[in-house]
């Protein structure tokens, strides 16, 4: 059996490893809003990137996992936990062998999670878990990953009653990548942090032991969200490919296009899981004794943000009108230079996004009076009048020691950006 | 008692709602789920990191019909009920219980 708690947790980098490969929490709602932003792009082929970036961790991890198990019942067991520690869902590998074969579910998180925030989509959705099984069919077997093919032919995100995976062998039907370079962790700086009630190391070892309950179908529903703990470099994977493709399409202009993209799905994550966070029993009952400002809530934030497997930051300032933070070994950062070198602009997008959420739900959505955490509340927040944006001013990625990003509450520009809460078909 | 019951936005569609008590939550509730076979009772102490916390608690049901969030000590829980045809039963289970709780 698969179990999270046998991996500790680097609190010097924020960073949990199972297996050689980084996992990082998210929720239904970034997953999702992520892919479709990739999707919509229609002049880009954008599905053999997304199980291509599955693929790839999946099969690297179990890849590392696996070898110490000889046999393939006990190989399909860690599997099958892995999966659903990961929030991915259910599934069943006993009818899979060395050929391939048909993987049948009801519940995959991206298919259930897509139809509760989409509504019913016009295509399957489920791209992860397509690349994840085919990086474990090739792992389980000892196979080449590029002797595997997968696809989805059924999906419950389109009304179906399951989800119908099916697996064979062949030319790989997705994306190959190159092979990634060792990660490069660079170590945390001694940087002064303002003084606070709030231990916010205290909270990020707490955040970290505490344990997520995965339920009976494969999922972890916390905070009003289906959480996930899935690979970093399967978010960095297909956006970073995603970057590259449009800036083959645009030359900087789709540089800037794709970043506009992450930092919006970063708005998204940082108000509905730390919104779910903020206003739930668990915060109260941990972190509420400590808060009496709301420097203090956003100082609690960002230690429960060191727990959660994206890089650790250091508050360097907080207040109504400005944040300044320091992350050293952002997900984004690490992944990228693993992937494709050093970066020749910023790419800690969702961070960058996150945190000026984070920042609006604190100091403009009174997060303490626990409102609804709606589509309509978010376009409030996010597309009319003042709001916190963020930006970076220096990238780990391009060699700089950390990151910095910088949150300013400035006049929103009208236009723009699509509405959170308006669905497109997939 | 419950003081007050406010239906709280579930982005997962199904219905939450958050029950202000008259004191605060305290074990006692754990009586009404002390069936094993029936729910599962799961709670987190971080006290030894954080002196100052309460204790948090999950209880679900073996079929999953709800969801109760909580601490110790808070004086409000969250219900997060399952749609469909026994959720009006499971509602008012959950309420009758947490009525009597003192």
């Amino acid at each position: 059996m698969f179990d999270f708690a046998q991996f500790p947790y680097n609190f010097a980098a924020g960073r949990l490893v199972a297996g050689g490969e980084a996992m990082v929490l998210h929720c239904h709602h970034y997953n999702c809003f992520l892919q479709r932003s990739i999707q919509d792009a229609e002049y880009i082929d954008s599905a053999p990137i997304l199980v291509g970036g599955a693929a790839e961790v999946a099969f690297a991890q179990l890849t590392d996992l696996l070898p110490r198990t000889a046999d393939i019942p006990a190989r399909k067991a860690i599997v099958e936990g892995l999966y659903r520690a990961c929030g991915a869902g259910l599934i069943d590998l006993s009818a899979l062998t060395e050929r391939g074969g048909e993987v049948r579910t009801r519940s995959t998180h991206y298919s259930i999670g897509w139809k509760e925030k989409f509504g019913v989509s016009a295509k399957p959705v489920a791209f992860f878990s397509t690349g994840f099984l085919a990086g474990a069919l090739a792992a389980i077997y000892g196979l080449p990953l590029a002797d595997v093919q997968a696809r989805q032919t059924v999906c419950r995100s389109t009304g179906a009653e399951e989800d119908v995976f099916v697996l064979g062998r062949g030319g790989a039907n997705f994306t190959m990548f190159a092979q990634r370079e060792s990660p490069v962790l660079k170590p945390m700086g001694d940087d002064a942090e303002p003084a606070t009630a709030v231990d916010r190391e205290a909270i990020t070892r707490a955040v970290a032991e505490m344990p997520l309950p995965v339920n009976a179908e494969g999922l972890i529903p916390l905070f009003g969200l289906y959480v996930t703990r899935l690979h970093a470099d399967y978010y960095n994977r297909i956006s970073f490919a995603f970057e590259q493709e449009m800036t083959a399409v645009a030359g900087r202009q789709g540089i800037e296009t794709a970043a506009g993209l992450f930092i919006e799905a970063g708005h998204v994550c940082g108000f509905f899981t730390f919104g779910g966070i903020m206003t739930s029993p668990e915060w109260d009952a941990m972190v509420g004794p400590m808060l009496k400002t709301r420097e203090d809530w956003a100082h609690a934030a960002f230690a429960w943000f060191n727990a959660i497997g994206g890089g650790t930051v250091k508050v360097l300032g907080a207040s109504a009108t400005e944040l300044t933070v320091r992350v050293y070994n952002d997900y984004e950062s690490v992944g990228y230079r693993r992937m494709y070198g050093t970066a020749d602009h910023g790419v800690t997008y969702v961070l960058t996004g996150a945190f000026a959420g984070i920042m609006n739900l604190i100091y403009l959505g009174d997060i303490h009076t626990k409102p609804e955490l709606t589509p309509e509340f978010y376009d409030r927040l996010f597309k009319r009048g003042r709001a916190f944006q963020g930006r970076m001013t220096a990238c780990q990625a391009m060699g700089d020691p950390y990151t910095e990003i910088r949150a300013e509450l400035v006049e929103t520009a009208p236009g723009g950006h699509r509405l959170e809460g308006a669905g497109v078909p997939a | 008692m419950i003081k007050a019951a406010a239906k709280v936005y579930d982005c997962l569609h199904r219905e939450r709602y958050r029950y202000t008590l008259d004191s605060p939550v305290d074990d006692g509730l754990f009586a009404h789920y002390a069936d094993a076979d029936a729910f599962q009772v799961a709670v987190y102490d971080a006290r030894h990191l954080l002196p100052q916390a309460r204790i948090t608690f999950r209880i679900e049901p073996r079929d999953g019909s709800f969801l109760i969030n909580g601490a110790l000590g808070l004086d409000y829980v969250t219900v997060t009920y399952l749609r469909g045809g026994r959720m009006e039963a499971a509602r008012a289970t959950q309420e009758a219980i947490l009525a009597r709780l003192r």
